[in-house]
């Protein structure tokens, strides 16, 4: 039980106010952008459904993802991959105890249970980025900036965003821990591996949304 | 057959190991005797660490086969007997950095036994003190231990489930003479006290004259010679000769007679 908990608090908890800012930047450009163009045609007010739609839709969980996998892929992978280097897990093995089990279940159930909550996270720093450019720019205040993104934003647009949040959390962290367990017996591999882990860990997060972004569109959500 | 078995707990045969063209083993035959101090030595490379995790069963042999116990370790349903009375020092201690020491002694324990909790603290603190490290050593994290007290704590570990083998690799690698003359007395005494049999790894010269009752030569891809280390001293092989006749080995011989 502890490991599980010591790994949702430095994957998770840890996680948060560093996922907040980064969308919360997102949300800021998408406002900056789309007050820009919008206000050409005259309708910036739709700005808040810009932002609101981007950011619950995509923004908020893709961005935390992504933030996963640089925090938490690389460090399963180098955790994992010491334990390699160092016989650790050659000792569990002898000992009789399952890696799997030791290793990457409690990883993997981290990621699990703190994914949702960080991507909630993630919505409001972008959903409060885009609410102080709006003020700011085009002076919408920002009791006007709320009611109307519950107006007009539909709420399946953040289920949407969540409902993606585990598959991705279980697709970094699956790849942090199977390249820690590729890392060979040098330092070299341990490098390597974390390096592919994050990359391929965000590679298949982006491809992975694109998938859904098609899967929801073919069901017309 | 089971008494045989009983008597040479681990018997080699034939064993065969490579990685892709590079053939480490060709027909490697070894018997080790119940109760014995087991020396293994053999120049860098010449395959002693993987030897032992053939025998320990992490790498699979690509011919022949290793019984412990009379149990060929491939065999899954024999391998979880064999865990449980075997223990395992490996290099660098090889501790679990996430948990305390003492959490690491319990850590067997608690994987094959159902004892209680308390039970299982109070042993594993039982195992810590045998191994000869101070009592406030358990709550420490192996980060925070020097390389002599990571391997006393290693073998803590590997002697919590009472073993009838205790594997050594390199367990004076890195010591200073002083430290590694303690670690010999130290796995001579849980020999004499709980009457295991003991397979070292090492390179140290001081180690095999001061406790291996039979020293194992790895040369050749083969086990070269099994004996006593005073009849290895009139063995003809040159890389016995070079190894135990050099200076290095004169000096140790000469410390072991004075």
């Amino acid at each position: 039980m502890t490991p599980l908990v010591a790994f949702m608090q430095d994957a998770g908890i840890n996680g948060l106010p560093i996922v907040f800012i980064m969308t919360f930047f997102i949300g800021a450009i998408i406002a900056l952008v789309g007050t820009n163009l919008l206000t050409t045609l005259g309708v910036e007010v739709f700005t808040i459904q810009l932002v609101g739609v981007a950011i619950l839709r995509e923004f908020g969980v893709v961005i935390t993802a992504i933030l996963l996998s640089g925090r938490s892929a690389s460090s399963f992978a180098a955790q994992i991959g010491s334990m390699q280097m160092n016989q650790e897990t050659d000792a569990m093995q002898v000992m009789g105890v399952d890696r799997f089990d030791a290793l990457v279940i409690p990883r993997i159930l981290a990621a699990l249970l703190m994914m949702p909550l960080m991507t909630f996270c993630a919505d409001i720093g972008g959903l409060a980025g885009g609410l102080l450019v709006s003020w700011v720019t085009i002076d919408i205040s920002p009791v006007f900036f709320i009611q109307r993104t519950l107006e007009t934003v539909d709420i399946k647009h953040f289920w949407i965003g969540m409902c993606k949040a585990p598959f991705l959390a279980l697709i970094i962290a699956a790849a942090g821990c199977r390249h820690g367990l590729m890392v060979g017996g040098d330092v070299q591999s341990l490098g390597q591996n974390v390096t592919s882990a994050v990359v391929q860990s965000i590679f298949m997060v982006i491809m992975f949304d694109a998938i859904f972004a098609v899967i929801f569109m073919a069901l017309d959500l | 057959m089971e008494t045989d078995a009983e008597e040479v707990p681990i018997r080699v045969k034939g064993l065969r190991t490579a990685f892709g063209d590079k053939v480490i083993h060709e027909d490697l035959g070894l018997e080790v005797k119940r109760g014995e101090i087991l020396g293994v030595v053999g120049g860098s490379g010449s395959g002693k660490s993987v030897l032992l995790n053939t025998i320990l069963g992490l790498k699979q042999p690509d011919g022949g086969f290793v019984e412990i116990f009379g149990q060929d370790i491939r065999d899954p349903q024999a391998h979880s007997e064999v865990e449980r009375r075997i223990g395992v020092m490996f290099q660098q201690g090889a501790l679990f950095s996430f948990l305390t020491v003492q959490e690491n002694v319990e850590a067997p324990l608690l994987e094959h036994t159902k004892l209680t909790r308390e039970y299982v603290h109070d042993l594993a603190r039982l195992k810590i003190k045998l191994a000869g490290l101070p009592e406030d050593a358990g709550c420490l994290k192996p980060a925070e231990l020097s390389g002599g007290m990571r391997k006393r704590a290693g073998v803590a570990r590997a002697i919590a489930l009472d073993p009838d083998i205790l594997f050594l690799d390199e367990p004076t690698a890195g010591l200073d003479p002083i430290a590694a003359a303690e670690f010999d007395d130290l796995i001579r005494t849980l020999r004499d006290a709980l009457g295991f049999t003991v397979f070292i790894i090492t390179h140290d010269l001081d180690t095999l004259y001061a406790i291996c009752d039979r020293v194992a030569v790895v040369a050749d891809k083969k086990i070269a010679a099994v004996a006593t280390i005073k009849e290895l001293e009139r063995s003809d092989h040159p890389w016995i000769r070079s190894y135990l006749l050099g200076p290095r080995g004169r000096a140790a011989k000469k410390e072991k007679e004075s």
